[in-house]
Order: C-alpha cells, then sequence, then structure tokens
C-alpha cells in the first residue's frame, strides 16, 4: 500500500514537471545534462544516425551505438511516451533497488545471526532489529523516488536514468548471487560509462565468498565479465559499423577533452593547468576516481561487499570526468540501507556530521545555480564562484561517505569488544586503516 | 577529519547547544553593528581604478558643444511643440547630415494585466563605425520625454547628444562602435531595445514584442545614459542601481567621478557630494547616510535610470543625471558634461579586455569610498549563521531525545513535516499566479480596476493561506514538530543566503524582520505572542507596513497608502512579466513558503513523543 501510494505520487512528480514549462530549463541545466548524458545530444545523433551520417565522426555525441539504436526506436516509435518511459524507468530503478535492500536486510540478519556469539555483552541497542529490516528497503525507495536529483535527472531525460536502472539491476543480482546476470549488467554499465569496472571486485567477493575454490570463483567471474564486455563492443562496432565509437565515448571519458563545467573537479583544474602537464594531471585525477581507493577499501570493507560497492559508487560518482545529479541520486538512494548504524548512541552520538552535511549539501545545491546566473548571465561573478561551490557539494558528499564509513566501523569495534566508555573515549581514535 | 574521527564528537558542542539563544542572539546583533561599522573609514576603503587600459584623463580633450547645443535646442523647441513623440524624422535628419547612419526600432507592449491594451513606441538610434574590426561598441543613450512626461524634462541631454555625436563624428581614434540611442517611454523603450539587440526575450514571451533590429554595432562594452535637466546644472548624479540590485563594474563609476572632478565639474553619488575634511564624526554619519541610501535602492530591485537594464545583459552602465541649478551661482553648462562624456567614451575606447578587473559587489559610501563584498557579508553570514545554530541545537536536541532501546519507536512526524512542507511550497506557486489569475477574473465580474483586483487577490489568498494553515494543524492534530522547524530555519537561511549572492541589500534588510521572527516562534514566549510577531512578518502585512511608512515620510500622512500599495503590487507584477525582474519571485517564491511553515508552527500543537531517557 505505502509502496504503491509511493510509485504513484512519484510518477506524479514527475510527469507533472515533464509536462510543465520548466522540463527545458531543467533539462539544460550543466548540473543535470553533461555531454555523455544530455537528451539533446542524444536526438542530435540519432537524427545524423538516421540520415545516414556516422554520429562519431563530429564532437557531438558520445553514447554507445547501443544506447543510439534504443533511442532511434524510441524516437521514431514512441515519441509522444519518451516522458513515461523516462519515468516508468526511473521508477523500476527504484523497485530494483527496493528488491536490493530487501535482500541485503536479509543478508545482514543471516550474518547477523552466525556472529551473534562472538559479539560483546551489552551490545544489545546495536543489534539489528526487525524494525529496520522492514523499513529501511521502504526508505530506499523514497530516498530513490523523492531524491531532487533523481527527480531532476529523470525531468531532464538524462541517460543517466537508463545507467541508474542498469546499476540498481548490477546490484540486486549481485547481492542474489547471480553470476551471470551481474557480469551482465556490469558489462552493460561499463559500456556506457566505463567507471562502473570498480565494481568488478565486490562482484568478486560476492560471487566467492561462498565457494571452496575462490581463485576459480574469481576467474570465472572476471572471464564472464571479460567476454560478455566483448560481446557487447563487438555488438556496438557491428550496429555502428566501425570502430569510431570508442574515441568517442572512452577516449572523452579517460582524456576529458570537453572542459564544459560540471559538477565534478576535473574542467576548473584542466582549464587552469599548464598544456604539457594534461597528461600527469589526466593519470592522476582518474587514478583517484578509480583505483586509489579500491585497493584499501576492498581490503577494510571486504566482509561486506554490498557497503563496498556502494562506497565505490560514491566515490566515482564524486570524481568522474562528467559528474551529473543523477549519479548523485543514486548511491544516495543506497545509503539508508545501513540505517541501522545510526540506530545507536554508543556509535553515532549525536549526528552533528549529519546536519553539517545537510546543511551543505541544501545550500550548495541552491547557491550553484544562483553564482551560475550570475557568473554566465549577469557576468558580475566568475569561475570562481561556481567552482567554489562545487567543490563544497564534492566535499559534503565525501564527508557524507565518510560518515557512513566510520559509523560502520565504530560499529563493527563496538560489537566485538563492548560499549566505549566515556572515560576511554578521550583515548581512542579512528581510523580507516 | 578530527570533525570527523573523534568518538566523542565535535568539542563545545555542548556550549553551542546549551546558550544557542544567547549565541543567536548576539549574532544578531553583532550583525547590525558590523553594518554601520562599514560607514566607518576604518573599515570602507578608498575606491581605485583596477583597469590599467582605461587610463582616465590621460588624453587632452578638446570638445567644445556650446553653439551646437545651443541650436539644436532652439531646432528642439519648435519640434516638440507639435507633438509629444518622439521627433523619429527629425533626430534621423539631424544624424543624416553629420553622415552617419540612423534607424527607427518599433516597439509594442501587450499590457499584461489589462484585457488586450497595446502600447507602442519608438527609439532613434545611430551607430559611428569605430576603426578596425568593429566588433565592440559604446553606447550613449537618451530617455526622450515629451512635454507630457512626468518626469523632468530630458530636452537638453538630447541636445548635447546630438553636439557630441557630431564632435565625435569627427575624430579619427575611434576602436569601437559609437552607439547614440534616444529612447521612447522610459525604461520600456531601452528594455526592448537591448531585447532587440540580443535577440533575447527577458521577460514573459509575448509581453513586450521587441522585434528586431535593422543593424548592429558590436558587442557592448559600456554604455552612459544621459539624464539632464536643464542647461544649467548645480551637480551631476551618478546613478548606478540596476535591475534586481546588479551593479556596474566599480572601474567605470570610479571613471565617471574621477573625470567629474578632472573636469570641475561637482559630482555626487545619491544626491550626495563628496565634502572634502570632515570632522571624522560627520564623516561618518554622511558615510552611513550615503550607504543606507544605497542599500534602502538596491533592496527594492528597480533601476534608478535606464542604465540599470543593460547590466543583465554584462554591459556596465552608469547614468550622469543632471539637476538643474536654482539661482545663478555657480553652475556647470552643457559644455562640461560633453567634456566628461568625451573622457569617458575616450577611455572606454582604450579597454582591450571587457570590464573584468574591479569589484562587480560593493557598496558605496561615499563619492570615492566602497566597501567590497568581502566586508559586507558577514553582515548577512551572522544573520544565517543564528539561524542554523538554531536548527543545529534543536537537531541535536532531537538526537538527544530519541528513545535508545531497541523496541522504542521514535516518532519524528516525517510524513506531516513532509505534507505541510509540500503545501507551503504549493502555496507559493499559487500566489505567483494570482496577479494574472485575479485580474483576469476580478475586472469581468466586479469591474474592478487592475490595482484594486491585484490587491484583492492578493489579500484574498493571504486569508486563504492563513485559513489553510488553521485547518491543517487541526487535522493533523497534536504532533511532534521539530522537524518542520529545522527545515523553515534552513529554508530560510539557504534563501537569505542565495538572494545575499545577487542582492546583498534586500537579503540584509529582509534578514533583520526574518530572523527574529524564526527564533522567537521556537522559544518559550506565550502561544499569543509568538503568532503576533509571526503575522507581523506577513509578506503582504510586513510590505504594507513598509510603504506605510515610506508613504508617511514622503507625505506626512497615511492617506495614500492602500493607493500606493496596489500600485507596487501592480508595478511588481508588470515588472516582472515585462523585464524578468525579482522582485515579485523573491518575496512570493522564495519567502512566503518559508513564512508559511514558520506560521504552523505557531499554530500547530506540539508533542515530544519521545521523552529523554531517565538514567
Amino acid at each position: 500500500m505505502g509502496i504503491l501510494f509511493q510509485i504513484v505520487l512519484a510518477s506524479a512528480i514527475r510527469l507533472g514537471l515533464i509536462y510543465s514549462q520548466y522540463r527545458q530549463i531543467i533539462q539544460d541545466r550543466v548540473e543535470v545534462s553533461t555531454i555523455l548524458n544530455s537528451w539533446k545530444r542524444m536526438t542530435e545523433g540519432a537524427a545524423l544516425y538516421r540520415h545516414g551520417i556516422s554520429p562519431y565522426a563530429g564532437d557531438i555525441f558520445h553514447e554507445t551505438p547501443l544506447a543510439l539504436v534504443l533511442c532511434d526506436f524510441m524516437i521514431r516509435r514512441l515519441p509522444d511516451f519518451i516522458g513515461v518511459v523516462y519515468v516508468a524507468v526511473d521508477v523500476l530503478a527504484g523497485l530494483t533497488l527496493y528488491f536490493t535492500a530487501k535482500s541485503y536486510m536479509k543478508e545482514l540478519e543471516r550474518a547477523q545471526k552466525r556472529e551473534k556469539k562472538k559479539y560483546a555483552a551489552d551490545v544489545d541497542n546495536l543489534l539489528l532489529h526487525r524494525n529496520d529490516v522492514d523499513t529501511s528497503p521502504k526508505y530506499v525507495l523514497a530516498a530513490y523516488l523523492f531524491n531532487p536529483y533523481t527527480i531532476l535527472s529523470c525531468v531532464g531525460f538524462t541517460t543517466t536514468t537508463f545507467a541508474n536502472l542498469l546499476s540498481a539491476a548490477l546490484f540486486l543480482t549481485m547481492c542474489r548471487g547471480w553470476r551471470l546476470a551481474s557480469c551482465a549488467f556490469l558489462a552493460l554499465s561499463v559500456l556506457q560509462s566505463l567507471y562502473p569496472v570498480v565494481l568488478l571486485v565486490p562482484l568478486c567477493i560476492y560471487t566467492c565468498r561462498d565457494s571452496r575454490r575462490r581463485p576459480l570463483a574469481v576467474a570465472w567471474t572476471v572471464t564472464a565479465f571479460a567476454a560478455l564486455f566483448a560481446a557487447a563492443l563487438y555488438l556496438c562496432s557491428a550496429i555502428s559499423g566501425d570502430w569510431l565509437f570508442l574515441r568517442s565515448v572512452y577516449n572523452v571519458i579517460l582524456t576529458v577533452t570537453d572542459l564544459r563545467p560540471n559538477i565534478g573537479l576535473f574542467w576548473y583544474f584542466f582549464t587552469e593547468m599548464f598544456e604539457h602537464f594534461r597528461l600527469l594531471f589526466v593519470y592522476s585525477f582518474q587514478i583517484n576516481a578509480t583505483l586509489l581507493y579500491l585497493a584499501p577499501l576492498s581490503l577494510r570493507f571486504h566482509s561486506d561487499p554490498m557497503l563496498l560497492a556502494a562506497s565505490l559508487t560514491a566515490l566515482v560518482a564524486i570524481f568522474k570526468s562528467y559528474p551529473c545529479l543523477g549519479d548523485v541520486g543514486f548511491y544516495m538512494a543506497l545509503l539508508p540501507m545501513w540505517k541501522h548504524l545510526f540506530n545507536s548512541k554508543a556509535v553515532v552520538p549525536d549526528m552533528q556530521q549529519s546536519f553539517v552535511i545537510l546543511c551543505a549539501l541544501v545550500i550548495t545545491s541552491v547557491l550553484g545555480p544562483t553564482v551560475w546566473h550570475l557568473w554566465i548571465y549577469s557576468r558580475s561573478a566568475n569561475a570562481n564562484f561556481y567552482f567554489g561551490v562545487t567543490l563544497a557539494f564534492a566535499t559534503a558528499q565525501i564527508f557524507l561517505i565518510t560518515d557512513v564509513l566510520f559509523a560502520y566501523i565504530k560499529r563493527e569495534f563496538t560489537l566485538a569488544n563492548g560499549i566505549i566508555k566515556e572515560e576511554d573515549k578521550a583515548k581512542l581514535r579512528l581510523s580507516l586503516e | 577529519m578530527g570533525l570527523l574521527t573523534d568518538p566523542a564528537g565535535l568539542r563545545g558542542r555542548q556550549v553551542l547547544v546549551n546558550n544557542h539563544g544567547l549565541i543567536c542572539g548576539v549574532l544578531y546583533f553583532a550583525s547590525l553593528v558590523w553594518f554601520c561599522l562599514l560607514a566607518s573609514d576604518q573599515v570602507n576603503s578608498a575606491t581605485y581604478l583596477s583597469e590599467n587600459a582605461l587610463l582616465p584623463g590621460l588624453v587632452v580633450l578638446s570638445s567644445d558643444v556650446t553653439t551646437d547645443t545651443k541650436n539644436y535646442l532652439k531646432e528642439l523647441d519648435v519640434v516638440m511643440k507639435e507633438s509629444n513623440r518622439i521627433p523619429t524624422a527629425w533626430i534621423r535628419g539631424k544624424f543624416t547630415q553629420m553622415s552617419i547612419e540612423s534607424y527607427v526600432h518599433n516597439f509594442t507592449l501587450n499590457y499584461p494585466l489589462g484585457r488586450g491594451q497595446r502600447f507602442e513606441g519608438k527609439n532613434v538610434y545611430g551607430i559611428i563605425r569605430g576603426g578596425g574590426s568593429s566588433t565592440e561598441a559604446i553606447v550613449l543613450s537618451v530617455p526622450f520625454r515629451g512635454d507630457d512626461s512626468g518626469f523632468p524634462s530630458t530636452t537638453a541631454s538630447l541636445a548635447l547628444l546630438l553636439a557630441i555625436t557630431k564632435y565625435f563624428r569627427e575624430q579619427k581614434y575611434w576602436a569601437k562602435d559609437l552607439i547614440m540611442l534616444i529612447t521612447e517611454h522610459e525604461q520600456l523603450g531601452m528594455q526592448a531595445w537591448l531585447e532587440a539587440y540580443h535577440g533575447v526575450t527577458c521577460g514573459t514571451k509575448g509581453v513586450l514584442e521587441a522585434g528586431d533590429l535593422p543593424a548592429r554595432g558590436g558587442s557592448i562594452q559600456a554604455a552612459l545614459n544621459l539624464e539632464l535637466h536643464s542647461t544649467k546644472m548645480k551637480y551631476i548624479d551618478v546613478k548606478i542601481l540596476g535591475l534586481n540590485g546588479q551593479l556596474p563594474n566599480l572601474d567605470l563609476v570610479n571613471l565617471v567621478h574621477r573625470i567629474c572632478s578632472k573636469e570641475r565639474s561637482r559630482h555626487s553619488f545619491g544626491n550626495l557630494e563628496k565634502v572634502h575634511n570632515l570632522p571624522p564624526n560627520e564623516q561618518y554619519f554622511h558615510s552611513l547616510y550615503t550607504m543606507t541610501f544605497m542599500v534602502l535602492g538596491q533592496a527594492t530591485g528597480v533601476p534608478d535610470g535606464n542604465h540599470g537594464l543593460f547590466h543583465r545583459f554584462g554591459i556596465e552602465a552608469v547614468t550622469m543625471e543632471g539637476h538643474e541649478a536654482d539661482g545663478n551661482g555657480q553652475h556647470i553648462t552643457l559644455h562640461h558634461v560633453g567634456r566628461v562624456v568625451e573622457g569617458v567614451f575616450r577611455s572606454v575606447n582604450n579597454l582591450l579586455e571587457r570590464f573584468h578587473q574591479s569589484y562587480f559587489f560593493y557598496l558605496m559610501t561615499d563619492t570615492d569610498r566602497f566597501v567590497s563584498i568581502g566586508y559586507y557579508i558577514p553582515c548577512v553570514g551572522m544573520m544565517v549563521g543564528a539561524l542554523l545554530i538554531r536548527a543545529f541545537s534543536l537537531h541535536v536536541s532531537l538526537r538527544g531525545q530519541i528513545d535508545d532501546s531497541i523496541n522504542s519507536k521514535n516518532d519524528y512526524n516525517t510524513g506531516g513535516v513532509f505534507i505541510t512542507g509540500l503545501l507551503c511550497f504549493l502555496t507559493g506557486l499559487v500566489v505567483f499566479q494570482i496577479p494574472i489569475i485575479s485580474t483576469k477574473i476580478l475586472p469581468v465580474y466586479f469591474n474592478f480596476s487592475t490595482a484594486k483586483s491585484v490587491l484583492t487577490g492578493f489579500v484574498g489568498i493571504s486569508i486563504a493561506a492563513l485559513i489553510m494553515v488553521e485547518i491543517l494543524t487541526k487535522v493533523l492534530g497534536p504532533r511532534e514538530w521539530t522537524l518542520l522547524s529545522i527545515a523553515s530555519l534552513l529554508y530560510l537561511g539557504t534563501m537569505i543566503l542565495a538572494v545575499a549572492m545577487s542582492n546583498f541589500s534586500l537579503a540584509f534588510l529582509s534578514s533583520i524582520f526574518i530572523v527574529p521572527m524564526a527564533l522567537l516562534v521556537g522559544s518559550k514566549l506565550p502561544r499569543f505572542v509568538r503568532t503576533l510577531i509571526c503575522l507581523l512578518c506577513q509578506p503582504l502585512l510586513l510590505l504594507t507596513i513598509v510603504i506605510s511608512i515610506s508613504t508617511y515620510i514622503h507625505f506626512g500622512d497615511l492617506d495614500r497608502a492602500v493607493q500606493t500599495l496596489a500600485e507596487t503590487l501592480v508595478l511588481t507584477s508588470v515588472d516582472t512579466l515585462v523585464y524578468g525582474a525579482t522582485s515579485q519571485v523573491i518575496p512570493i517564491l522564495a519567502y512566503t513558503p518559508g513564512w508559511l511553515m514558520v506560521y504552523v508552527l505557531c499554530r500547530a500543537k506540539h508533542v515530544t513523543t519521545a521523552k529523554p531517557k531517565k538514567d
């Protein structure tokens, strides 16, 4: 009942915005549409494709041929229902996340039953409770359906909506342990935006966890993913007739050729720096976005691959070359799965961080468009204002992730060692190592 | 990362939470004191020119427009007796005589709040093509006013414009195009010309039909608007306030003041001239008065001259208004003003890049002193800080209230708060449509005038909103409302901050009312007092109070207050639709939902389901 109401209300909000005068404004916002996911570029590419011109010859279109064919089909066959398709896809992604959360909560419950003997004596309040198991999937659904970032992304017709559905499906299949399906969804996600390749690690952990011969299971998963990804690439080349799309899709992501402002951190640095340092910075920024946190987080959180996958998704959404609000909305919807971490005051005494983060997110979300207007239209502010706001936005997101991770570690520690006494607090220090 | 890793939480938090009332109060008054301190010479700084290329006053000025202006004024006297409209043929004739290309631009206004009324107008402009590639241009504009205009005449400036054009035409050093523009219908003509020049529509589509221009110059770098009311002027007032509180680059303002000084023309800002060697305390009050004048003007978001419409197109512009001299004492003639115009144009002509060096966000405290954004933004920062600290302590106390045991159900009333917030925002959206709806319906059924219908509409919707809150709080019954309290504080704080980015004055002046209201509503005062305080800050009532005070100051009585209120409401509605002004958007879409949330807090019955654990 509650779920149905949520879906109806969310669809109504989305459809209302799609058929209002604000859709165009939302679609044109740099925070919502980037060069990779903008619907404008998609229609442009589809038009070129229909006229027999390769969309990859120019610098407008950066989607895969697979997406191109799907979009072309949508524009030709369902021109009046594109909005409905987008809403349906978004709702579907929300539902997929709902079921992901459900099975993940079950997994946590099982794990808790298994480990309960090892816990300290006074930690009853920290335990996962029936209430958490029931409510957290609903919160996940609400966080996806009513997150303004996801709504804007859906209303702006960004292809991130589809990417979110793929990621959600990946999370669901991964959690359920459906190896081949999850490899397929991962291959499709990687095909679209390359960065989800880091999720191969949690996927491997998931598949090899219960296996007796772990190296073999990992090899199996990697091979399956590689084969599926290669097949998807081959399918793409078969559709477009050549391999030119590799340059348009992946080269643009990796070497950051387009420096239009967005909510990411790349554009400002790459406009400011000297050209001969470019390669160095491309390497360091891309490593930061993908590999830098992969090893430490994998080592630390290998016991909870879902948390690992969520935090990697979040870090990619913050540090990737062309991030958009749709990505931010997606990983934020995952966070209620760890709601139980914040239940007890022994783990999180007063949540002042979360208030600071909330303020920072709200204020930067409002100030961003304001200073953008001052910079681009009024010409009274400049690029530094906008970059400052996006930097604060990124910082707030990083705090959000670290907040969850720290709460997790502290809960783990408390479960094992009992509740920290008031007088010991000053002596202890948390760290991610 | 100490903030996050410290297991004990933020240090000093408890001090902040326990004394938040005191801290918020101190921040509020500190903000007011800081604002007053800005006028002190110790805080504000002397203006300087950042852009080297301007080189003010370096060239020898050689224009002499005395004879030409006399002739043009004589001819204008005759021409203007024939008609009250802009004499396009005569002006174009003059331009042609100087062998300058000239054009007429027609525009139409479909009055948005009436029933199909249309107004037409004409602008005339001539272009002196500069040397080089002519990719940039400078504009000299004059608003044409017929004898029936309610404003002081600008005939003298028209004569000066023609005379200086004649002089400019003969010079060879122009690197940029010079556009000489005479507009009709005050700001409407200017807005139409700018929209046509840039090919955009700023307001609602179909309201102001700007059409297209037959010829254009390059991208406009700067504009000077002349409003000279007489051939003998006491002083020149430099006006800078633009639409939505936007200001021109300080370099241009300084340039004009500096060249005025060099040409020994008395000049002023806000009709206050610089007085040299004042004693410190008199200087302080002089500065405070000037600054307050600017803040009050900027807060309205209404441009104080035609220059104000240029700003949103990224064009730096000021108006030079010449006030008529009384008596036969020392005065400025058109010759002086002509030299100033020449000096400014020669300087801008030197520009290699568009104005970007100096400040765009500042407050003038004198003709040659200013407060930069770094000094005045703490005022708003402290106001918002007070709101956020209050929200923070509420948040912490909410966390402190929860029952830690695992079987407890902590009800934060999330659903109720969500619905209430949504209703408040929807009300804001409805209020925004009121001027259009009420002027469509009320004049048909009740034969109301436009002003009366708009006023009735706003009063009606305000009362409806109050009733809605009453019903809502009765229906929802006693609940835990802390989340709504946090939401309203955070929302108001964010909005004040966002408005401060573009219009500091509006944000600061409104926060003087909003911040105490938001803080007092959450306090332990009796509900009756809290409701009263909240109602006093009701958007429409607040506007009424402000307008009553200003009419009392201007006219000494309150007879016209209601009429002025209605007219103001109509004017801001029209400004929003024609110019895309934010003077109505901000109070309605930013403030009204926040105020409604606070009002709900006043009226709702609070209950805390979760009691602090007793141990």
